[in-house]
């Protein structure tokens, strides 16, 4: 059983007590969502210098301006976690039982009398919890997770998942309504219309109790489902998730979904809409923009870009990419913010005007809306208004999108609506240096020699790492090869890593962040290891020693720096 | 010689009522069961030689038709030769959409602007909500071209877009000639190229497309 951390700084009870009977205080768990991890098997907490002394990096950070994270003032700067003291979370038993769509729905017409008996049945829930044995764990996860510390019973380093460890991947649901209950997106294709609108009824009406008393609520815990809420009035994010992930990665994912939402709108247009009408259909005019959720969120499950805020670009010769930075470089006439060639939906190269940097959730947004099939099937040129919520939440950059070759486009954004014959101008330039130097044939080589696999780095008992260049805010990952090949299997690992992450950074309210971090499960182990420059996770066989483990870490650090020259984009020119 | 002409035509409507498919029946002769919406919008371009060896070109915007991006139509209608307004017969309420687009445009493109009024879907003509003559009739009493296409098995695609270059180097020759103009740029030179290599082609429709 882990400890109960008394979290730093722990608010106060806040209005929220009020709705409480004294004894069920005592079981409002306002704790951080995820103390330290309770799969922890033996905590190393080293001094870098035990291994591979890290050069401090004197030059290349010209992408510090990519960075939000320079590593000891923020590091999450991003979409950082701000425990609020006003918020709380609470974890309560089982309550389906209690709060059913039905019993909601039935019990009052009004929403005065809705809010009422919804008061009514968390005060039974709570008080229930203190009719219970013992304070347990606020997340069923914790249990199930500490009987994988079983010893192993057999010999086998990668024994198959229960069916009931691969039930908890399914698909996790999002949510997005507004302050009046009205549905604006879901994740889910299936089910009926209906039924969704009555759980976002709900969800408005959970949240409202909450924010009757000036509270907020942040997470339900039910079992092994926790619902996370993240309010961005006038909209609400909700996400049900089993997967067991820290609350930090959630509320990640919920923070992308609105700014996904902003850069469709901007976030004066969204304030204005809403002061205008209270009850304004937002869902209508966001119609088209579902496609683009829905693809963020299918990264967000299986990518660990949002929870590393960083961005993974394509390998390549780095003199090559050099070269084709060189073309991009725009007259000065032209006003560009930022230029950029993809490809695989991966970025070569970025070129902006200096002291001018992309934040990494701008580059994700941007990353996401242009990569859509269409914009770059042959010959597509597309002009179209995105708003970089980083960059400037309340006003839109016009992006040129034109498709090389099939897959590979060149990106241009400016301030200028009227922009798209200078940028068709720039192509022309752009497009015609390429083909003189042969540099299209090396782009569209080098998205498919790009992935690679964590044998070639030949690191006995590693079987997958990311390493995360901190400095140039990118970072790299092979192939998931086998036992990772499976979705549930990769989501399980990402899980992990995540588990890991969170811990590292105290990204959930831990006491403090560490260096270093390993974890065991009877599949694997996870070491998670930070230092300044680097930031590097290994899996590898559970049967493997620690210092085997460490000294692979390493190996894998050795190795990224060796080949730092094709896996990060160090040096893209300026103007 | 033969006569290069380049004309700007812009294509606005409700969403989903089939703009983009009708353009990429146009310009590609394909279509797609499933398209995502359109982001912003889209630029392509294609040729149609006309009888008398004269080539137009058009530059075509197809715009998204969903609400949030009804401020920028504006920028792609400004300059436009000519504007198709496109409604699903399936949809009435797409009917009202494309006539409030008309009235926009009157009011706001110029004055010599060529509108086509075109009703899309015409393979689901089970479903339909809008007959031929109502929006036939609104058409004439308007003084625009209409058609009904379907952009799934090509039905009536080529035809209007044959019937707009037939009719843009009458109606608006002025008006083209500056929205060539105001296109070209210094990449003009690169597109007179097309157009000579698509005049000898003497290709009409889907096969002289060069772009």
């Amino acid at each position: 059983m882990s400890p109960e951390l008394p979290p730093p700084g722990t608010p106060k009870f806040g209005p929220l007590s009020r709705l409480l009977h004294a004894p069920a205080q005592n079981l409002l768990n306002i704790t951080p969502s995820r103390p330290a991890s309770p799969i922890l098997q033996g905590q190393v907490q080293m001094p870098p210098s035990s291994f591979v002394e890290p050069e401090p990096s004197v030059h290349s950070l010209d992408m510090d301006a990519l960075s939000l994270a320079e590593p000891e003032q923020d590091p999450d700067g991003l979409l950082a976690y701000e425990p609020s003291p006003e918020e709380s979370v609470i974890s309560a038993s089982p309550p389906s039982s209690h709060i059913t769509p039905d019993t909601i729905i039935a019990s009052g017409s009004g929403q005065d009398s809705a809010s009422h008996v919804l008061r009514e049945q968390l005060r039974r829930t709570l008080s229930h919890r203190s009719g219970g044995s013992t304070r347990s764990s606020p997340h069923g996860r914790r249990t199930h997770l500490a009987e994988e510390q079983l010893p192993l019973s057999s010999a086998s380093d990668y024994p198959p998942l229960t069916p009931f460890e691969a039930g908890r991947y399914e698909d996790r649901k999002y949510y997005v309504l507004t302050n009046a209950g009205k549905p604006v997106f879901m994740s889910q294709k299936e089910g009926s219309e209906e039924e969704a609108m009555n759980a976002m009824g709900i969800m408005q009406a959970l949240i409202s109790v909450f924010a009757e008393d000036g509270d907020k609520v942040r997470y339900i815990t039910a079992g092994s489902t926790r619902i996370t809420f993240l309010l961005r009035p006038p909209l609400y994010y909700v996400c049900v998730s089993s997967w067991g992930e820290p609350g930090s990665i959630t509320r990640t994912h919920l923070e992308y979904l609105h700014l996904q939402i902003l850069s469709s709108l901007t976030l004066s247009q969204l304030t204005k809409l809403f002061e205008r009408r209270g009850n304004f259909d937002l869902g209508r005019l966001l119609t088209g923009a579902e496609p683009l959720m829905r693809s963020l969120l299918a990264t967000a499950q299986i990518s660990l870009e949002t929870t590393l805020s960083a961005m993974q670009c394509l390998r390549m010769d780095m003199v090559k990419r050099r070269r084709i930075g060189e073309t991009l470089l725009p007259p000065s006439k032209l006003n560009l913010v930022y230029a950029l060639i993809i490809a695989s939906g991966r970025v070569i190269t970025l070129v902006r005007p200096r002291k001018h940097s992309i934040n990494p959730s701008d580059l994700h947004i941007l990353l996401n809306t242009i990569t859509s099939p269409s914009l770059l099937a042959q010959d597509a040129e597309s002009w179209l208004p995105i708003c970089l919520p980083r960059f400037n939440s309340d006003g839109f950059l016009y992006t040129y999108v034109g498709a090389l070759r099939e897959g590979v486009g060149l990106v241009g954004l400016c301030a200028d609506r009227d922009g798209w014959e200078g940028m068709r101008e720039w192509r022309g330039a752009v497009e015609k240096k390429l083909e003189e130097e042969a540099l299209l044939g090396t782009i569209e080589k080098a998205a498919l020699t790009h992935p690679y696999s964590v044998v070639e780095l030949g690191i006995h008992g590693l079987r997958h790492f990311v390493y995360k260049s901190r400095i140039n805010v990118q970072f790299t990952q092979p192939e998931f090869d086998s036992p990772y090949d499976t979705d549930i299997e990769r989501w399980r690992l990402i899980t992990l890593y995540q588990q890991v992450h969170d811990a590292l950074h105290a990204r959930s309210g831990q006491k403090e962040a560490l260096t270093l971090q390993y974890i065991r499960t009877p599949r694997e182990a996870i070491m998670g290891w930070i230092t300044k420059p680097f930031e590097v996770y290994v899996a590898v066989s559970p049967h493997l020693p620690k210092p085997a483990c460490v000294s692979a870490a390493n190996m894998v650090v050795n190795w990224a720096k060796k080949e730092e020259g094709r896996l990060f984009l160090k040096d893209a020119p300026v103007f | 010689m033969s006569k290069q002409l380049q004309f700007k035509l812009v294509l606005l409507g409700e969403s989903a009522v089939g703009k983009s498919s009708l353009v990429l029946r146009f310009v590609k002769d394909q279509f797609d069961d499933y398209r995502e919406s359109t982001i912003g919008a889209a630029f392509l371009t294609q040729t149609v030689s006309l009888e008398d060896g004269t080539s137009v070109k058009f530059e075509i915007w197809d715009t998204a038709g969903q609400e949030r991006y009804k401020s920028l139509a504006p920028m792609y209608y400004r300059s436009a030769a000519c504007a198709i307004c496109v409604y699903d017969i399936t949809q009435s309420a797409s009917l009202e959409k494309a006539k409030s687009w008309i009235r926009e445009l009157q009011r706001q493109a110029d004055p010599s602007i060529v509108i086509a009024l075109c009703g899309n879907k015409a393979d689901l003509a089970a479903r339909r909500q809008v007959s031929q003559e109502e929006a036939q009739k609104f058409a004439e009493e308007e003084g625009l071209m209409w058609c009904e296409t379907s952009a799934k098995t090509g039905e009536g695609v080529n035809d209007i877009f044959d019937r707009i270059a037939h009719k843009l180097p009458q109606v608006a020759p002025p008006q083209a000639q500056r929205g060539a103009a105001a296109a070209k740029g210094p990449g003009g030179a690169g597109k007179s190229v097309d157009l000579n290599k698509q005049g000898g082609a003497g290709a009409t429709g889907p096969e002289g497309c060069n772009c």
